[in-house]
């Protein structure tokens, strides 16, 4: 029994027969460039609860709370609180109305100390409050109450850096409530933490919740939403699902909930036949024990050549990390990895790429498309790397492999000399996937290919790797859409929480997925 | 299935040798600049463009400002691939005094002109290695050990001079060995030497950097060099080369600057030339940001204020000018380049409504 | 780091009182080591150098050299800290200082200005050249070193154009006590200028009265303080030195004018950097400037501050440096940036902005200095002098990098 599943939410159902909400956002629409990326969204929140905001990449979470902090300015839709009409302009304006935000990585200035952080911007001054001189001993007093409040009993005139992660998350908070917040918001704050420092956290939550403060929990660990959220409110590619008291929604259907039952469309081609000989071939790849302290915990895997091996998971259950790890942007330390049954440590990509590996990475702006060069450079990189600097791909080479891609994948550009930076999202993703179907790996990682892809398009990439694998290649098929995963795989691998949790054979259906995700025995 | 327009349509397209197209092209303003220049120079000075063969070359104005300008156009050319990955390097001016010291002390003091310590290749390589030296040890300073290029190149800055200060033992030593002046008085088939010692230089960088995947890695670490990672791309190799490279250009520059000046002055040599070089790669095109390069627009940058430098001295204009209207050049072209300074000079020349309206 | 307590979640214990253990003396001087180790070296490399030079670098008159050399370059880091706090550089202020000189003389000696006006209009000029500077830093978001890289060039060449290439001077002697000049002597004894001593007694005890007085307030509080035992050491040792060096420039002509000027600036900048809201505002963007725009903090117009007080700075140092030398030449001014951003990391500051303090920077400039006037006694030649301060400049560097890494 998980020990993170403590306190159950029966304290917080009495608020919720409280009268009014404290915040209300109604009808919340927002749209990018004609994009809508909310629609009728809607979030109630009760004094002194912890509603946790859930769904998967892409659902709209994020440009939910720019939209409660100011960051953004929603379309349309209201947004209420404690009964009064607001519309936050600025972070600053929705601190002054007492909506205080505390972000994934901790937005503070590690150069300064405990104290100077939680009262940045409005330190206590000597004499008249528009004085330049800080009262540096009664700064230190208030901050020192402020931390006391939370349970921390630290020295505020330490360096933030000096603190560990968590220790600065809770500083964080102080720091949000000393602007007297009646809202908080926490978007995403256990990333960085372990086990225990959860438990302190969520200590600190339980504390504030019985003071009448209410919070945002923006989270995608499923444990912790359910130890200490009262409510969820599930949100799907934009739009509003459903908000549940936690204690009336079972972690399947939540999983459902924000995953949604897309049936697969336009499924053409029948599901990829198991190939025999395949499943005897010795392993391609093989993770024994491998794992990265707080990463991923240890795992062990096997791809053979001409398999495809689906992994699946929820957003932040490691899945990235995993691919990470075997590609060589990250070094495990612990476990080893075989290729061809041969022990190896990839000290960089050009290592995994000498044995034949592949990554397509999920973040196409930051790690994926270089935006000035053309689709031609683009695509001839990866080969080009790993061929060295001496063997030089002429430039007539370099277009007839782009022209061969662009054709094969129906990538749409004016030329191959338009720079990549200009084409759609999902023009580039399909120009990576050349660069890197243009290496002929033996183990192709793909993580997330057929985000921001029309159905047609996914159609032809997801045909196109059914057609790789029967030649031979391997594949890692990380997504989040369990139908495509369910659809293609061999073999589904299941992450949750940043370990392994079960493997499951070609044909299982998205529900045993669904219930290896949360936890439950099925048959 | 959709396919691309790529290979089809050549007539729809304008003749690349339109006006409007040549514009556009990425050296058209250099270049035009340049030819405002020389067009400045002939106006004050009918005799610019006149060359003449005398004493066995040619000999004229032009000639004059080419041969001046060989240092800078190496330099430049260390510079622009160094800036290319992001980074900067301030130091170049004290590794051309550093390798015209080495050299100068290699060849010895005799006043001889026929003798010398050691035989001249090995006062070229001498000077070339340490030159090299001082390009790796910047390298090594940003690439592995994880500095900020101005930092670290400003280390060898101010040691640098000091070191060539050491080597000529506070003198300026002046060269008597005939031989060495070749290098950078001597002429070649009319022309000056330094011209061809450039010119071969450019070309083997040019031939590096597009026939081999050299300017494409450049590009790809300068613009993201994250996704050059993942690509597998090694970024660290490629920066600690680029360098090193620097500092080989400007070890070749002090060589021909002292062998032209029959002088190393640990103090004097190359006062100044980062400034010039900096702005030789900017007004050619290569942005500081990184990334996309252009070899023969730092070229034409360092023809540029060479070119300047002389109208400026025809003019009768003081020196201390030439400082300011370079200055003022690097700074216009800064604030062009700038997205920001464009944004609110475009504000100033909208309308007002449309300036009311945007946020 | 070890020596910090851990988080306890026990809210009773936190809210019983604010009382709060002093920490123990190793953990305080583990935790304050960078800025006591800057301290520590400064007198390690003085008593090197005087035993080197067999006593003649504490000798009333060389002290008094040394202090007047490098005042300049303790007024500009003054300034460079901030901006490089700020996370900017500035390399023009060499020039700035030059051309700011080459002003004050043509004023004073060719137009037989006033020195009063003169230096006002000096200093507003330097604050105008540092405000166009860092305007287009702050507001048109151009990198700070091509701005000052260009204004370096601007300057220098207007340096050289408003002397027409000749030294100017010599200055109006109520101006050259700014920098040649000595605090008045009210008891003429002989061989003593009492007045001085006086003063570096008062002020030494000004300090220990006013560090005591802000430790009672602290302890009031219930804030943290450090252990008894350093306080009084730390105190002691640094009255002791006051006196002892005030006693020392007392045996020769009393306190430099220029050294008044450079103390006042310390103390006034010292606060700032730490006990005002502006101040620490710098840090903070220095640090974190998205967390420091969402605290609703200026940043830009802070940048802009940064570099107008440096300009202002800069022109200061310049007329110090011109006084000194009684000419404004053309050559002013040369170099004297890599020597003032040189004091400010070997003092501490960390190239990407958000870290250094200014007394570690006053503390780097007079390293510096005591390397180069030792080595000059020692006649060590100038040479070697760059390399060396090429290698401080280095380890300065490499140990903020491993700092950095270790985070």
């Amino acid at each position: 029994m998980d020990p993170i599943l403590q306190a159950p939410a029966t304290a917080a159902t009495a608020a919720a027969a409280a009268p009014a909400p404290v915040l209300e956002l109604a009808g919340i629409r927002k749209q990018f460039a004609g994009v809508p990326v909310l629609q009728d969204v809607q979030l109630r929140l009760y004094p002194g609860e912890i509603h946790a905001l859930m769904g998967q990449n892409g659902a709209g979470k994020s440009t939910l709370i720019k939209v409660l902090t100011g960051v953004l300015k929603a379309s349309g839709g209201e947004m209420r609180l404690a009964g009064q009409p607001v519309w936050p302009d600025s972070p600053l304006a929705a601190q002054r109305l007492g909506i205080s935000t505390v972000y994934q990585e901790v937005n503070l200035c590690p150069n300064l100390s405990v104290a100077e952080n939680i009262f940045a911007g409005r330190y206590p001054r000597h004499g008249l409050a528009q004085g330049w001189r800080i009262d540096g001993a009664r700064m230190q007093q208030r901050a020192h109450e402020l931390v006391a409040r939370i349970g921390l009993d630290i020295d505020v005139t330490c360096l933030l850096s000096d603190y560990p992660v968590a220790v600065q998350q809770l500083v964080a908070i102080a720091r949000a409530l000393s602007i007297d917040a009646r809202v908080l918001i926490l978007d995403e704050p256990t990333s960085s933490l372990d086990d225990d420092e959860v438990r302190k956290l969520f200590e600190v939550l339980r504390r504030l919740r019985a003071e009448g403060l209410s919070i945002v929990f923006v989270s995608h660990f499923l444990n912790q939403v359910y130890a200490v959220s009262d409510r969820i409110t599930v949100l799907r590619n934009g739009t509003w699902v459903g908000e549940w008291l936690a204690a009336d929604l079972g972690p399947q259907a939540l999983i459902a909930a924000m995953l949604g039952r897309e049936l697969a469309a336009q499924a053409t081609h029948a599901p990829a036949p198991q190939d025999a000989a395949a499943s005897q071939a010795p392993a391609l790849l093989q993770a024994e024990g491998l794992g990265q302290a707080g990463q991923l915990q240890p795992l062990d895997l096997q791809i053979r050549p001409g398999e495809v091996v689906g992994l699946a998971g929820l957003l932040g259950a490691g899945r990235t990390e995993l691919a990470r790890l075997l590609f060589g942007l990250e070094q495990p330390d612990r476990g080893m990895l075989r290729i061809d049954g041969r022990a190896v440590a990839f000290a960089n990509p050009m290592d995994a790429i000498r044995q034949g590996l592949a990554l397509c990475p999920e973040e196409r702006k930051t790690d994926g498309i270089v935006a000035e060069l053309s689709v031609r450079e683009n695509i001839a990189l990866a080969l080009q790397a790993r061929m060295g600097v001496g063997r030089f791909l002429s430039r007539p080479e370099q277009a007839a492999l782009a022209e061969r891609y662009v054709q094969l994948l129906g990538i749409k550009t004016a030329s191959i000399e338009t720079p990549i930076g200009l084409l759609s999202g999902g023009n580039q993703q399909k120009a990576i996937l050349a660069r890197w179907l243009a290496t002929e790996p033996r183990l192709l990682i793909l993580d997330e290919p057929t985000r921001g892809i029309d159905v047609a398009a996914k159609q032809e990439i997801m045909d196109q790797i059914l057609r790789l694998a029967r030649s031979g290649m391997a594949v890692l098929f990380i997504s989040s859409e369990m139908s495509e995963v369910v659809r293609v795989a061999h073999r589904i691998v299941v992450l949750r929480d940043r370990r392994k949790v079960g493997e499951l054979p070609a044909g299982s259906s998205e529900d045993a997925i669904y219930a290896l995700i949360a936890d439950h025995e099925h048959a | 299935m959709h396919s691309s327009q790529t290979t089809s349509m050549p007539d729809s397209r304008p003749s690349p040798f339109h006006p409007a197209a040549l514009l556009r092209h990425r050296l058209a303003w250099p270049v035009i600049t340049l030819l405002l220049l020389l067009a400045v120079n002939t106006a004050f000075n009918p005799g610019f463009l006149h060359i003449e063969w005398r004493d066995g070359h040619f000999y004229g104005s032009l000639i004059d400002i080419l041969n001046r300008a060989a240092p800078l156009v190496l330099v430049s050319l260390g510079m622009t691939m160094v800036i290319a990955t992001r980074g900067i390097d301030i130091s170049v001016g004290a590794t051309v005094a550093i390798a015209a010291a080495v050299a100068a002390w290699l060849i010895g003091g005799s006043v001889s002109a026929t003798e010398s310590r050691f035989p001249l290749p090995v006062a070229i390589l001498g000077a070339l290695g340490v030159a090299l030296l001082c390009g790796l040890w910047n390298g090594v300073l940003v690439a592995r050990v994880g500095m900020q290029p101005i930092i670290a190149t400003l280390i060898l800055m101010v040691a640098g001079r000091g070191i060539a200060q050491l080597i000529t033992d506070g003198q300026i030593i002046t060269i008597y060995y005939t031989p060495y002046f070749f290098m950078g008085g001597g002429y070649l088939a009319g022309l000056p030497f330094s011209l061809f010692v450039a010119g071969a230089v450019f070309a083997v960088l040019y031939l590096a950097v597009t026939r081999t995947a050299l300017g494409l890695f450049i590009q790809a670490v300068g613009v993201n060099p994250t996704a050059a990672r993942v690509a597998g791309v090694q970024a660290g190799r490629l920066i600690l080369a680029a360098y090193v490279f620097c500092g080989v250009c400007a070890g070749i520059a002090g060589l021909l600057i002292s062998s032209n000046v029959k002088s190393a002055d640990g103090n004097n040599a190359g006062q100044l030339m980062e400034l010039d070089a900096i702005l030789a790669v900017t007004l050619g095109g290569t942005a500081l940001t990184g990334g996309r390069f252009s070899l023969a627009g730092s070229v034409i940058g360092a023809l540029i204020i060479q070119t300047l430098t002389y109208a400026i001295y025809s003019l009768g204009v003081p020196p201390e000018v030439n400082l300011v209207v370079k200055a003022v050049v690097v700074f216009v072209v800064m604030l062009l380049q700038s997205p920001e300074f464009r944004a609110q000079a475009g504000l100033l020349v909208r309308r007002p409504a449309a300036r009311r309206a945007l946020p | 780091m070890t020596s910090t307590p851990s988080p306890s979640s026990t809210a009773a214990e936190a809210s019983a009182g604010p009382a709060r253990a002093a920490r123990s003396p190793l953990d305080h001087a583990r935790h304050h080591l960078r800025e006591y180790g800057m301290l520590i070296t400064l007198v390690a490399i003085m008593g090197f150098f005087q035993y080197m030079t067999d006593g003649t670098l504490m000798e009333p008159l060389n002290l008094t050299n040394l202090l007047l050399q490098n005042s300049y370059i303790v007024i500009m880091a003054l300034g460079m800290l901030l901006v490089i706090v700020a996370g900017h550089i500035d390399l023009s202020v060499g020039s700035v200082s030059g051309f700011i000189g080459a002003l004050a003389a043509v004023l004073m000696v060719q137009y037989q200005w006033h020195f009063v006006p003169a230096t006002l209009v000096c200093l507003l000029c330097g604050g105008v050249i540092g405000g166009l500077q860092g305007w287009f830093v702050a507001f048109s978001r151009i990198p700070s070193f091509i701005v000052t890289l260009a204004g370096m060039l601007v300057f220098k060449g207007l340096a050289l154009a408003l002397l027409a290439g000749q030294s100017v001077g010599p200055f109006p002697e109520s101006f050259q006590r700014l920098s040649s000049g000595f605090i008045p002597d009210f008891f003429n004894m002989q061989g003593l200028k009492v007045t001085s001593l006086l003063l570096g007694v008062a002020v030494a005890a000004a300090l220990v009265v006013a560090g005591i007085r802000a430790r009672a307030n602290r302890v009031r509080h219930g804030v943290q303080v450090e252990p008894a035992a350093f306080f009084v050491a730390r105190n002691a040792v640094f009255a002791t030195l006051m006196v002892y060096f005030s006693y020392l420039l007392a045996s020769y002509k009393g306190l430099p004018n220029v050294l008044i000027v450079m103390a006042l600036l310390v103390v006034l900048f010292d606060f700032v950097a730490s006990r005002t809201t502006i101040g620490r505002r710098i840090y903070a963007m220095g640090g974190n400037e998205k967390a420091a725009k969402l605290s609703g903090i200026k940043t830009e117009r802070l940048s802009f501050y940064a570099f107008v007080n440096m300009g202002v700075l800069a022109a200061l140092a310049g007329l110090v440096f011109a006084a000194r030398l009684n000419t404004a030449t053309p050559k002013a001014g040369l170099g004297f940036e890599l020597d003032v951003i040189a004091a400010c990391f070997i003092g501490g500051a960390s190239a990407s902005g958000g870290v250094g303090k200014v007394m570690g920077a006053v503390i780097g400039a007079f390293i510096m200095g005591v390397m180069n006037n030792g080595m000059s006694i020692l006649g060590i030649g100038i040479d070697y002098q760059q390399v060396i301060k090429g290698v401080v400049l280095l380890a300065a560097v490499l140990v903020d990098v491993y700092h950095k890494n270790k985070a």
